[in-house]
């Protein structure tokens, strides 16, 4: 390959990868991921039926389909949950980012692992999105090896609009 | 349904889930799991070809088949990585657990987050295991929101062996 062929080729590349960067985000449509998460839990109780913790949790968002909405983004939560004769309530946030640093939050709350959810604010491509569905858990996972550690993986689903 | 009847069914149930559990693991089969981990990672670097990083992961496993072998572990991994002008050259530990709390123990080692893994030991019904495989990084993820944590999924596919 020549110098000209071959920058014609290296520009060829550029422009096809900036064409699919910019391939907008449909409107509206499903959503379906897997959201991995880790992060550290505060409890206190004043029971065993009277029990309330707080979790700063960090994870990674899969989809179903490669590229989907929020495929490979990373995300935190804080979540609380409060422990009672009627099982595990909790609530709490989520701010995701993607590769451009574009985010969208999302509210959570459930009882026992799951619940509903939906989006509350974006940026970027993703500013004034809505939308919203329910989560489970993905797996029913052991306790983490590390005491004060909580980890899992839920199954999220829904749908989202765009304006 | 009278009280005779809910009995026997709730009986039924319980040796259903009794020989479910009992179910001893093939003696051999293939290994076809996502690991998804979090962790908080250290680093040093004398230039920007010359970086050293550690730290502890923490993270879930999960079969691609629900149930398959390895399905809803967690995990603890020790790991290490050189980048230099080559590429970033990593290698760790991996402890997963699961819920009867027996363990494997995995060596990793890759480069550019793609690599091998190998079983190195077992406990419970993983004693005396064997078996290796490949791992690979699932999508390209954005880095963490929260400074000095660290973020990857991987898929992870080989074969084990019990005596």
């Amino acid at each position: 390959m020549n110098n000209v062929t071959k920058i014609a080729f290296q520009l060829s590349i550029v422009l096809a990868s900036a064409s699919l960067a910019a391939a907008p985000l449909p409107k509206e449509g499903s959503v379906n991921w897997v959201g991995c998460y880790v992060g550290d839990m505060t409890l206190m109780e004043a029971s065993k039926e009277s029990q309330f913790g707080s979790f700063h949790l960090s994870g990674l968002i899969l989809t179903a389909t490669e590229g989907a909405l929020l495929d490979a983004t990373t995300h935190e939560c804080i979540i609380q949950v409060s422990i009672d004769a009627t099982g595990r309530n909790a609530n709490g946030i989520c701010v995701t980012v993607d590769a451009d640093g574009d985010k969208t939050s999302q509210n959570y709350a459930g009882v026992n692992g799951a619940g509903k959810w939906n989006f509350v604010g974006g940026t970027g491509k993703y500013a004034g999105i809505t939308g919203g569905g329910e989560y489970k858990p993905a797996r029913k996972f052991p306790a983490m090896m590390q005491q004060g550690k909580r980890g899992g993986c839920n199954s999220i689903t829904g749908t989202y609009k765009l304006p | 349904m009278n009280n005779v009847t809910r009995i026997a069914f709730q009986f039924s149930i319980a040796l259903v889930s009794a020989s479910l559990a009992a179910a001893p693991l093939p003696k051999e089969g293939p290994v076809n799991t996502v690991n998804c981990f979090v962790g908080d990672m250290t680093s040093m670097e004398s230039s920007k070809d010359n970086q050293f990083i550690s730290g502890v992961l923490y993270g879930m496993r999960f079969a691609t088949t629900e149930g398959g072998f390895g399905d809803a572990q967690t995990a603890q991994c020790l790991t290490q990585a050189h980048t230099d002008a080559t590429g970033r050259n990593a290698t760790g530990v991996c402890i997963y657990a699961d819920a009867d709390g027996d363990k494997v123990t995995v060596d990793v080692a890759g480069k550019n987050g793609a690599g091998k893994w190998t079983y190195t030991s077992g406990t419970g019904k993983y004693a005396g295991i064997t078996g290796s495989g490949e791992y690979k990084s699932l999508r390209k993820f954005p880095a963490m929101m929260q400074p000095g944590k660290f973020g990857v999924c991987n898929s992870a596919t080989g074969t084990y062996k019990l005596p």
